[in-house]
Order: C-alpha cells, then sequence, then structure tokens
C-alpha cells in the first residue's frame, strides 16, 4: 500500500543522521560578499543560521530540536526551542546583544512574504540596535508580478536579499 | 540546482517509514488522469520524477503536464502553455501546469494585477493562456516542507477550447 505524503515536516527520523541532514537543509549556501557587508562583534548573537558553518568569535543560538546531530556547532552556540518565545525573549534580554544575525536561515524566513519577515525583524530590534536577515532572493515571497527585483527592500547583493531593522 | 529526481529521494528518506511513498501532488495528478480517461501524456519541464505517469505520447495527446521548478519568466510559460495547447493538445485535452512561484523573475508583468501573488499569478495565467481554467490549486501559505521543489504546488487544469 503506497502512502500519500502532503509535507515531510511529520514523521521525521530523529536520529543523528538523520537530524545532521534535517539541519543542514535549513540554512542556504551563503556567499563571501554577503559575509564582508557584515560586521560582527564578540556579543553580536547570530540566530538560527547554522553556527557550524562561522568562525566569528560571537554567541550563537541553534535549535535544540538538532542538538544531536553530528555537525561540529560553534562552541559559543546555546541550544533553545525555537518555538519558545517565552525563552528567546529571557536570552536575548540576557545577552543585550551588539546585533542579531539571521544569515540564510531558511527556519527563521520560511517562504514566507516579506512583509512578515519584516515584522519580526522589527520585533527583533527590541533587543538590539541592528537586526540583519539575509536570504536568497528566490527563498521569500512577495508578488513577482508587479515587483522588480531592485524595488524590493532591504540591500540587493548578487541574488541575495538584506534586510536590516531600517528597512521596516 | 540538483534535479527534481535526487531531491525527492533525499526529502523521501528523511521519513520514518517503511511503506512507499507518494506525494500529494503526483497522487493527485495521476488520480486525474485516472478518472478523466486519458491515454496519452506529453511530459514538459521539469517532469524527470513521474516515472508513474508510463502513458504514451502523441503527437497530440490527451494531456500535456508541464512542471516548472526552475528560474522562469511568467511571458516565456505563456508562450510555451499556448504552442502546446494549439499544437500538442487533442481536443478537450488538459493543459496540466504547475510552476514554483519563488523562482519566477521578478518584474512588472502587469500592473493591473491583484497585489495578493496566489491571486495575481491566478489572474495573469487566467487572462494569458488561450484555455479555460477549470481548476486551481495552491498551498498557500508554503513554508518550505510541501515539496514544492519537487512537483510545484501552484497548479492548473486548462482545458483545450474546441
Amino acid at each position: 500500500m503506497t502512502k500519500i505524503v502532503n509535507s515531510y515536516a511529520a514523521q521525521l527520523k530523529t536520529d543523528p543522521d538523520s537530524l545532521t541532514d534535517q539541519h543542514v537543509h535549513t540554512v542556504y549556501d551563503i556567499s563571501s560578499q554577503v559575509i564582508d557587508t557584515l560586521n560582527i562583534t564578540e556579543n553580536s548573537c547570530v540566530m538560527f543560521s547554522g553556527s557550524w558553518r562561522f568562525n566569528w568569535n560571537c554567541r550563537y543560538i541553534e535549535s535544540n530540536y538538532f542538538k544531536k546531530s553530528r555537525l561540529n556547532y560553534h562552541k559559543n552556540t546555546v541550544f533553545v526551542d525555537h518555538n519558545n518565545t517565552v525563552m528567546l525573549d529571557y536570552l536575548l534580554k540576557k545577552i543585550q546583544p551588539d546585533g542579531i544575525y539571521l544569515l540564510h536561515s531558511a527556519m527563521f524566513v520560511a517562504y514566507r512574504n516579506i512583509d512578515l519577515v519584516l515584522k519580526d525583524v522589527k520585533n527583533l530590534s527590541q533587543y538590539t540596535a541592528r537586526v540583519y536577515c539575509t536570504v536568497p532572493t528566490n527563498r521569500i515571497g512577495f508578488n513577482r508580478l508587479t515587483t522588480k527585483i531592485q524595488d524590493l527592500p532591504g540591500k540587493l547583493v548578487d541574488n541575495f536579499l538584506i534586510l536590516t531593522n531600517d528597512d521596516c | 540546482m540538483p534535479d527534481t529526481c535526487s531531491i525527492l529521494k533525499r526529502q523521501l528518506d528523511l521519513f520514518d517509514t517503511n511503506e512507499p511513498l507518494i506525494i500529494k501532488q503526483d497522487n493527485e495528478l495521476l488520480e486525474f488522469i485516472r478518472s478523466s480517461d486519458i491515454k496519452s501524456a506529453r511530459l514538459v519541464g521539469n517532469t524527470d520524477h513521474l516515472i508513474s505517469l508510463e502513458l504514451p505520447t502523441h503527437n497530440q495527446s490527451d494531456i500535456v503536464v508541464y512542471l516548472v521548478n526552475e528560474s522562469f519568466r511568467f511571458d516565456a510559460i505563456v508562450d510555451t502553455a499556448n504552442h502546446l495547447i494549439k499544437n500538442h493538445l487533442t481536443s478537450q485535452g488538459w493543459l496540466y501546469l504547475a510552476v514554483n512561484k519563488f523562482l519566477a523573475e521578478p518584474d512588472c508583468y502587469d500592473q493591473t494585477l491583484p497585489v495578493d501573488y496566489e491571486l495575481a499569478v491566478l489572474k495573469y495565467f487566467e487572462k494569458n493562456i488561450d484555455a479555460t481554467l477549470q481548476h486551481y490549486i495552491t498551498n498557500h501559505p508554503d513554508n518550505g516542507t510541501y515539496f514544492n521543489w519537487v512537483h510545484p504546488l501552484t497548479r492548473f487544469y486548462f482545458q483545450k477550447n474546441d
């Protein structure tokens, strides 16, 4: 009997290898052109962006769902339930980061409309003066029939969009 | 960009089951074909994972399955769709069109379209494709877990006019 599946968000394997595969796919490849635009300090907070792929000596927040994966997370990584807004609020107030960075994070953008993403960027600006969200332009929602790419909010670098709290 | 077969395999490998799996969009298309007395099909675009269709292709077929899961322009899709309808469909044949809306090249195609993207895509194709739209299926909002990168979620059934 063939089973019909609607989404791969349910019934996923949770062994370390599968969690590794799943976590790798929650981030998009990021180019040096995007990284070069960022000014990461020791007290910056890089959230849900795959801490294993960065060398900055800063703070990282990742989802605790993936904690048992085989990825080599940066030593400054804190794991939280990414749906627990109370815990995130507590953590960010405690850290008081110089900046919050969401770098090519499928978990944060999740194909939502750009207006909704900007709303969340604005919400995060209560914890810091600078919020940066970078995303490939083909992974975020907007009306592609009536909008030219250069008319989008934020800064365009190659095929990547850099949104900040100044764009909200 | 990886082909849709390898994307599908990777995504289905994540499931904790030994049962054979079929994604919902593929199943809905197969059910439509079975229930519509369709005997021939032409596959166009990113259809490499649809091996289970297994219908003969004639110069004019009962259905054209046209999947677009790579960078595209809306006006080019319309041109191809109208060519397929005119030249490769039987009378009252079906054009099944599925597009990955995130891969469209952004532009001002038509400023009279609705602000809502889902609705704008519907209106644009309905206005420009030379056939009768019988059914429109979408999966709004999409959070990236519905196999859009295998079989696009924005789907249309057009029927050729006599």
